[in-house]
């Protein structure tokens, strides 16, 4: 065991928990959490869907959303969780992506009450890691429409070291921060340092374990001009030996722009790298299927079949290794 | 100018701010303008590697949300505040240009969207304030005031009936809670008040009390009679009783709408 791996604050995961589900669950979408007086509830058409496929996922994450403009309070949230969890009885693990850390500022902001809720919900739902994207979801209190990339700058990134360690050291779980997404057609950036060197220098400074959103790290190539046949160059930069999660969602090249689109259809490009990836990856441990498209049957669109096939034998043939 | 006198270098969190609510210094950023931007040799250079088109298509949808969508689900500027945009389009108002005033607003810069990130006033509110403040609006026709005001009322009175513990702050005065709910009222003409319900309204005076409350269950709004609002003003069943002025079928009619709190 190299001494790296001894200072990596993994979650409290043994076992290759092989492949697992995302869902981002807005209240009052059809793939969200619904409101009735005083109960909450997930759709029907999720239900069916998680009865389908339950023997295809091994795990859960969901991204918080939140319910209302009420002061923050876990408890308002718990009967609509537990209905979520009550449909996934069979699930190995759960975990919880935040959306509301913004690892990403630079400017003081209060994180006492996020802190707050975020354990309730670890405690009462023995989540075993959190994850959210590493940047800027909110400037001055208002939320940016994508988050955006966090400032690619040495000051952004001392920023960054200095949240991440505070909500490492205050929260039960570890936050597996994922790499941040650089979409074009949602977002921006600011500041030069190349993402793969600020993103190592950031977790050895942490020793975070990390999520690989295989989407962001092709649409960052593209950005950097490293399309097609490209698309390993510089991969090397990253810290594969934090890397414990790997996401997938459905993503899109539209006149020449890699878009994130979470559409639930995977790119050809999504399953050459996650096959490049496993084998350099020693700590990985879940591979999450992110924001799969269904129809109100529950089954999974026509167009993502294909890839979510080969997806899904990757993930098995790597879990036999 | 005196170096004392010189303001301060944006940091990065005012830079990206700017560059996203105030349309003038994100237009002086998209037209090289660089000496307007009021930066640090340092944070020039950081700024070279913005993509100005995804810039100007983040701040469009940050434009559009706010109008259309994206708050508590379906909501909106548009959907709070529909007689006053459907004024505004009758005025010929070139309404992106007025929201991207509002989100350079210091009205705008008071408004909190999220419960941890410090005290702030509610979208309505800031844009109610906002609009308040515009004369070509205001004085375009006698009533627009007092329409912006009726649909702030009934935008915020709305939010505080699901909110009971809002994380918002409510600054405006219009706004009040008798220690049970949060309440407001206006004095309308009685053609006002008759317009606004759709039908007559029964009242021997020519001007009209009318009710906004969130209560426990719903959103109350109406015409009320002044007893009525004397009685929503004292809050609780125990000092209207004590005072022996109001006749009980109003008491158990204000009590069961829940409009005061029972305590004896």
């Amino acid at each position: 065991m190299s001494t790296v791996y001894q200072k990596i604050k993994f979650p409290n995961v043994k076992e290759k928990l092989g492949l697992g589900l995302g869902m981002d669950l807005p209240w009052g979408d059809d793939i969200g959490f619904s409101s009735k007086g005083d109960h909450d509830d997930i759709t029907l058409k999720m239900k069916g869907f998680f009865q389908n496929y339950k023997d295809e996922f091994n795990y859960i994450f969901f991204a918080f959303q939140p319910k209302n403009r009420s002061v923050l309070k876990a408890e308002d949230y718990f009967d609509a969780y537990d209905r979520l969890f009550e449909a996934n009885p069979h699930l190995k693990a759960r975990a919880f992506h935040q959306t509301i850390l913004n690892m990403g500022a630079t400017e003081y902001y209060k994180k006492t009450e996020i802190i707050e809720f975020t354990n309730k919900i670890i405690e009462r739902y023995d989540i075993k890691w959190i994850v959210e994207d590493l940047g800027l979801w909110s400037i001055k209190g208002k939320t940016v429409p994508f988050p955006l990339p966090p400032y690619m700058t040495p000051a952004g990134l001392e920023a960054c070291i200095k949240n991440i360690n505070e909500y490492q050291s205050e929260l039960a779980v570890p936050v597996s921060v994922e790499f941040p997404g650089f979409t074009e057609g949602t977002n921006f950036f600011i500041g030069e340092i190349n993402g793969f060197e600020y993103f190592r220098t950031l977790v050895e400074e942490t020793n975070s374990p990390i999520t690989i959103d295989i989407g962001h790290i092709l649409s960052y190539q593209w950005l950097l001009g490293n399309t097609n046949e490209k698309m390993f160059n510089g991969l090397e930069k990253l810290p594969f030996e934090n890397c414990f999660e790997l996401h997938l969602s459905g993503c899109q090249i539209i006149k020449g722009k890699f878009r994130d689109l979470h559409h639930g259809v995977l790119m050809d490009e999504q399953i050459l790298l996650l096959d490049y990836l496993l084998p350099l990856c020693p700590n990985l441990k879940a591979i999450t299927y992110e924001d799969p498209k269904y129809t109100d049957e529950g089954i999974l669109i026509p167009k993502s079949q294909k890839n979510y096939q080969r997806m899904k034998e990757a993930v098995e043939k790597w879990q036999m290794i | 100018m005196a170096n004392d006198l010189k303001p301060k270098n944006y940091s990065l969190d005012e830079l990206l701010y700017n560059l996203l609510y105030d349309y003038q210094y994100r237009n002086n950023f998209l037209n090289d303008e660089f000496n307007e931007l009021n930066l640090s040799a340092d944070n020039l250079n950081h700024i070279k590697t913005i993509d100005k088109e995804e810039l100007v298509a983040t701040a469009a949808t940050i434009v559009r949300n706010l109008m259309s969508g994206n708050i508590e689900h379906k909501g909106g500027l548009r959907t709070s505040f529909p007689g006053v945009f459907q004024a505004l389009e009758i005025l010929e108002t070139d309404i992106t240009l007025l929201m991207h005033k509002f989100l350079a607003s210091k009205h705008f810069e008071c408004y909190m969207e999220l419960p941890y990130a410090g005290e702030g006033t509610c979208i309505e509110e800031a844009f109610y304030n906002y609009l308040s403040e515009n004369k070509e609006f205001i004085l375009a026709a006698d009533n627009n005031h007092l329409l912006l005001k009726h649909e702030f009322l009934n935008a915020i009175l709305s939010i505080l009936t699901v909110n009971k513990y809002p994380f918002f702050r409510i600054d405006s005065d219009l706004v009040k809670n008798n220690g049970h709910i949060y309440y407001a009222y206006q004095t309308y003409s009685k053609e006002i008040a008759e317009a606004l319900s759709g039908k007559k309204v029964a009242s021997d005076s020519e001007k009209v009390i009318w009710l906004y409350a969130a209560t426990e269950r719903n959103l109350i709004r109406g015409p009320i009679h002044p007893s009525i609002l004397e009685m929503v003003e004292i809050g609780g069943s125990r000092e209207i009783n004590r005072q022996q002025k109001f006749k009980q079928d109003q008491i158990d009619w204000i009590l069961n709408l829940g409009l005061i709190k029972n305590d004896g």
